[in-house]
């Protein structure tokens, strides 16, 4: 009974430390930095930051479904060694220290790679500019996206796919009317997770594209810049600024899913 | 007239060989045999999900064998209904009419025609996961069979229902098929099951069909028991 009762406490005590572990940096960060919130939101620079990152965060998150989508489904379908090969492949870039994933895009779409071929024929250049911030989000998230999504694909059963082949669809349309609407769910997480991971992506984003003030200065590069400049002030307001708009959307976004979960 | 002709395929390991089959339109066949003997892989592959490595299926005349699953006009029910999660009751039987160029109002009357012959017109605007196990079986009949299909799979249809449900689907089922009067293949390890349904009722052992029984050859059966013989 008593041993019972000391394990019980332990739990708690546990998941108390867990708790404060977590929030206690945050809440701190937002009590101190509530106060330069209002300066932050007056400067030309971190206003720049902000639609900058809003607007990166969001068309690489699209793009990163619009890839994974059909990439994840492809695994799905395909239960051959290569496709398992082909998964882990796809799986790398998430062991990897976003700095280094920026080294690599900077090699591969530097100069001296695809990106050189891609500036002169297409005039698209990465390195230094606003293309190279969504390309790096796009990078480090479009592995952990696929891997939500195949999670949530092998949920359903192949079968289910394929009574509604017997009852009429060819492969697209059971694609479009089984597969995504019974992706959801996958679908709602995997944007809720690309997303976040986006607006606050530093690394790679630096690696490629620069941390050049008002170009391509998203809030972690602003937040970076600041703080390099002795501005510490400017930089707790904007790092708030930047906690404030993810939970107020993370919270929009689980009113959504919340909603559809109920359905 | 559906018809196999030495059917073989190979799956995984799995093999069925040398199949073969003959039914006249409107038969009822079941097929019996020990679990895990390749009853739904069987069904499957005449759906069009398995390729043949060998032989023929032909209905009506037409060789259907290398014909995608949407162009054989076979209706599927699997044991765990593999209803749409996503739609409602009356959306999963009106699924397939969607596809075949029908006026919505013609889409209406024939769902509503079908859910009222199955007893589940109550039920139209539920999902699936609000259903219990009988009334989800019903659903997955209906939606089968709404397209009229010319052949419909059955596969072991009853294994996950109750005593009682059980009782009041196979009276169903048996309406359905004097209605519509489909050719049926029905999958079942349950011998009593298949002398209610059959005309005609194979046994499948050692990967392939050994014997088929027709219904007068069943009615002179001693015992029920004398079946198990052959399995």
């Amino acid at each position: 009974m008593i041993k019972n009762k000391i394990f019980d406490l332990i739990l708690f005590l546990s998941l108390i430390l867990t708790t404060m572990f977590l929030i206690g940096p945050i809440v701190v960060l937002i009590i101190q930095g509530a106060n330069y919130v209002i300066p932050s939101l007056m400067s030309e620079e971190i206003i720049f930051s902000i639609k900058l990152s809003l607007k990166t965060s969001l068309l690489s998150t699209l793009i990163c479904l619009v890839i994974s989508i059909p990439a994840s489904y492809a695994i799905y379908k395909n239960d051959s060694k290569w496709t398992k090969i082909i998964e882990h492949l796809i799986y790398v870039p998430m062991s990897l220290p976003h700095l280094v994933s920026g080294i690599a895009l900077l090699l591969f779409f530097g100069n001296r790679g695809l990106g050189r071929f891609l500036s002169d024929n297409f005039g698209i250049d990465f390195v230094f500019t606003v293309s190279g911030v969504v390309l790096a989000q796009i990078f480090v998230n479009l592995s952990f996206s696929i891997q939500i999504l195949l999670n949530s694909l092998r949920e359903i059963d192949k079968k289910t796919i394929f009574v509604s082949r017997t009852l009429g669809c060819n492969e697209i349309q059971s694609f479009i009317h089984i597969v995504i609407p019974s992706l959801r769910t996958g679908i709602l997480s995997s944007a809720i997770m690309c997303w976040s991971k986006a607006l606050g992506e530093f690394g790679a984003v630096m690696m490629l594209a620069g941390t050049t003030r008002m170009k391509t200065e998203v809030i972690p590069t602003a937040i970076y810049l600041n703080m390099a400049t002795g501005d510490l002030n400017l930089a707790i307001g904007t790092a708030t600024i930047l906690i404030v708009i993810s939970l107020t959307c993370l919270g929009i976004f689980n009113m959504i899913f919340m909603k559809k979960g109920s359905n | 007239m559906f018809e196999i002709q030495n059917l073989s395929m190979e799956l995984d390991g799995f093999f069925l060989k040398d199949i073969n089959l003959k039914l006249e339109n409107g038969e009822y066949l079941v097929i019996l045999g020990k679990s895990g003997i390749g009853k739904t892989v069987l069904l499957e592959t005449i759906a069009g999900r398995h390729k043949i490595t060998r032989g023929k299926i032909i209905k009506n005349e037409q060789d259907i064998s290398a014909c995608l699953p949407e162009d054989r006009d076979i209706g599927f029910v699997y044991q765990n209904y593999e209803l749409f999660s996503h739609l409602k009751v009356r959306e999963n039987i009106a699924f397939s009419l969607k596809f075949q160029k029908m006026k919505k109002s013609q889409i209406k009357q024939k769902t509503d025609e079908m859910m009222e012959i199955l007893d589940i017109t109550h039920l139209k605007d539920r999902y699936p996961k609000a259903l219990s196990g009988g009334e989800k079986q019903r659903v997955a009949i209906g939606r089968s069979i709404i397209k009229n299909p010319s052949l419909l799979l059955l596969d072991e249809p009853f294994s996950a229902l109750d005593y009682i449900t059980k009782e009041s689907v196979k009276e169903i089922l048996k309406d359905i098929h004097k209605r519509f009067k489909p050719t049926i293949i029905h999958v079942t390890h349950d011998l009593k099951e298949a002398i209610y349904f059959a005309d005609k009722i194979g046994i499948i052992k050692d990967n392939t069909i050994v014997k088929i029984i027709t219904r007068q050859q069943i009615e002179q059966l001693e015992s029920e028991e004398q079946l198990y013989e052959y399995i």
